[in-house]
């Protein structure tokens, strides 16, 4: 298992109500699975890949990714535990406005203290890899949606993660944008083996997954 | 291998390609705070420095010896002068003696003491004789002759005196002297001088034979001038007249005008002080307001760079260098800006009581006043910075 949890549970306190957003979740993710994690609005899903993507804190249970265990680690070693083994692509896009197509590939490369030229060639390739070879050195201000995350996809496998979790990916863009991303992450899984855990709530979507976790009220709905 | 430093490639390409207005804004006040920071102390630098070069040069010399604590004046003059030209570091002596008179014009009549001096002893402790507008230096030799200061000469037209004058005297004119024993003199203005120092231009002068004509011969003096050899430190001067056996009253030309601007200057001091404080505070609030405004905007990328792995204290050097930029920019301009103020200044000097004055450039100014900004502005850019990279990030992410 890549990704294994047990009893997961996650409580936000709102002043004196407690909502309870994921109530006890033990699954696991195969390594080349293409998994996506479905289910209505406010079922938990967000919350379930926040945690396995270690962007949030669990109130209890156990995350392991790639055979380490999670819930001991500093806010330090969990930085650099991203940094190296996960892969993230957001809802909107998230890229640095300041830095060029190129540069947003390179940084999660740059950040872990890897050689400049190796990396440049490296997101360089990554950048050819999602069809946005012309537009290397374009801002994120000159990119459509649908290139934007695109760029997104090619930042997260700049470290070539053990996994990449990405959120409601589609959710921002039209058919055919979500089309071609869908299409690239499908590609990569089949491909390059990339472990892939995407969040969605498209029905269309789930014939690109080879498997869907469905959350309902906070558990796995079996 | 070549490794590149995260911060540091962050803020080079935020400062290149981020907000030119909002930069180029920061830097200018960082500027303007600087300057305002340096400007009065240095003017009061200069203040003081044009007052000690005026004392030294046309009212004092370096050294001045005054009769001791019980006695009104010097006696054995003639002596001590000798002894006091002997002592290694002095270049020269010159005595004065204050002598109570009533100058009469063909206008004006005013009570004012007149300094009788020996023209050659004097002009070898004092640079009158470079300073006359009109007429010529006194001669050991002259009577009835009377050297006249620009402020005590005065105008025909009386609101152009800074002080009660004799109505607009000139090289040639006469005036009656009745001094103290009754005797009146008429004697003849040889020359005006004018060396921009009120206390020097209020003076008048005639030669110590004049006033021994008059009152008769005498050896004591109100006061002796010393000059000391170049490169001769005053208060090392000082300590050595009284090692050599100068039992009268010996004090530093700075020491003796302290109490004619010494008042003012504290007064500039505070004001400098109070300046400084201000400046700072608001060059702190602004580059917090700014940094905080620009971290506002930027936390969801402050928040994608932590989730993608980035380390907060990276994300936190990112915007101390781009501060330190800000700062090093703001404190440069400042810099141009100051010199160009002050090169038009020392064209064009102000003109004070002490004199021409323009302002000083002194490090002991200058960088206390970078060093504290520099805080400042780092403090400043600092907690907007930190505290935004402490929140979690899904806080960040999502706004």
């Amino acid at each position: 298992m890549i990704v294994e949890t047990g009893d997961l549970t996650k409580t936000y306190h709102m002043g004196n109500v407690q909502v309870h957003a994921l109530r006890g979740v033990s699954t696991g993710i195969e390594k080349g699975e293409f998994v996506g994690i479905m289910g209505p609005s406010g079922s938990g899903k967000s919350t379930f890949l926040h945690q396995v993507g270690l962007l949030d804190t669990p109130s209890s249970g156990t995350i392991c990714i790639s055979g380490q265990e999670t819930s001991s680690m500093t806010t330090e070693e969990k930085a650099r535990f991203r940094l190296e083994k996960m892969g993230y692509v957001f809802q909107d896009y998230a890229l640095i406005e300041e830095l060029t197509v190129l540069e947003n590939v390179a940084i999660p490369g740059l950040g872990l203290g890897r050689d400049y030229h190796e990396v440049m060639e490296i997101a360089g390739g990554l950048v050819d890899d999602v069809g946005l070879g012309g537009r290397a050195d374009h801002l994120r201000k000159e990119l459509s949606g649908g290139q934007q995350q695109r760029v997104a996809i090619a930042r997260s496998l700049m470290n070539s993660p053990a996994i990449v979790f990405a959120d409601e990916p589609c959710a921002n863009l039209d058919t055919e944008s979500s089309q071609t991303v869908l299409k690239l992450f499908r590609h990569l899984n089949e491909e390059w083996n990339q472990t892939i855990v995407m969040v969605s709530h498209e029905p269309w979507h789930i014939e690109f997954f080879d498997r869907i976790i469905q959350f309902r009220d906070g558990r796995i709905d079996q | 291998m070549k490794k590149v430093s995260i911060p540091f490639y962050l803020a080079s390409r935020a400062i290149r390609r981020g907000n030119k207005g909002t930069l180029v804004l920061t830097i200018l006040v960082v500027a303007m705070s600087f300057v305002l920071m340096v400007f009065l102390p240095s003017l009061v630098g200069g203040i003081t420095s044009a007052y000690t070069k005026q004392v030294t040069d046309y009212q004092y010399g370096s050294l001045v010896i005054d009769p001791d604590d019980d006695n009104t004046f010097i006696a054995d003059t003639h002596e001590k002068i000798r002894m006091v030209k002997k002592i290694p570091g002095v270049a020269a002596a010159s005595s004065r003696a204050s002598v109570s008179t009533s100058l009469e014009s063909d206008t004006r009549t005013l009570s004012r003491g007149i300094v009788a001096i020996i023209p050659t002893d004097d002009r070898e402790v004092i640079n009158l004789a470079g300073k006359m507008t009109e007429g010529r230096y006194l001669s050991d030799g002259d009577t009835d002759t009377i050297l006249m200061g620009s402020i005590l000469a005065g105008h025909e037209d009386e609101s152009k005196d800074k002080m009660e004058s004799l109505g607009g005297v000139h090289t040639g004119d006469s005036l009656d002297v009745t001094f103290a024993n009754g005797v009146i003199r008429k004697m003849t203005v040889s020359g005006v001088f004018e060396t921009g120092f009120f206390s020097t231009d209020s003076q008048a002068f005639i030669t110590r034979k004049e006033m021994t004509d008059v009152l008769g011969p005498s050896d004591r003096s109100s006061t002796i001038l010393v000059s000391l050899t170049p490169g001769t430190d005053p208060d090392e001067g000082k300590n050595r007249l009284l090692e050599y056996g100068i039992r009268d009253n010996v004090k530093t030309s700075a020491q003796k005008g302290e109490g004619m601007i010494g008042d003012a200057i504290k007064s500039f001091n505070l004001l400098s002080m109070i300046m400084v404080v201000f400046s700072l505070v608001i060059a702190s609030i602004v580059i917090f307001i700014i940094i905080y405004i620009n971290t506002i905007n930027q936390r969801r990328q402050i928040g994608i760079l932590k989730a993608v792995g980035i380390p907060e204290r990276d994300i936190i050097r990112d915007y101390l260098i781009q501060v330190l930029f800000i700062f090093c920019s703001g404190a440069l301009l400042g810099f141009c800006i100051f010199t160009c103020i002050r090169e038009y200044l020392k064209a064009s000097p102000l003109q004070f009581p002490a004199g021409l004055v323009y302002p000083v450039m002194d490090i002991t100014i200058i960088l206390p006043s970078v060093m504290a900004l520099g805080i400042v502005s780092v403090v400043a850019g600092l907690i907007p910075a930190y505290r935004t990279a402490n929140r979690e990030i899904l806080e960040l992410v999502n706004g």
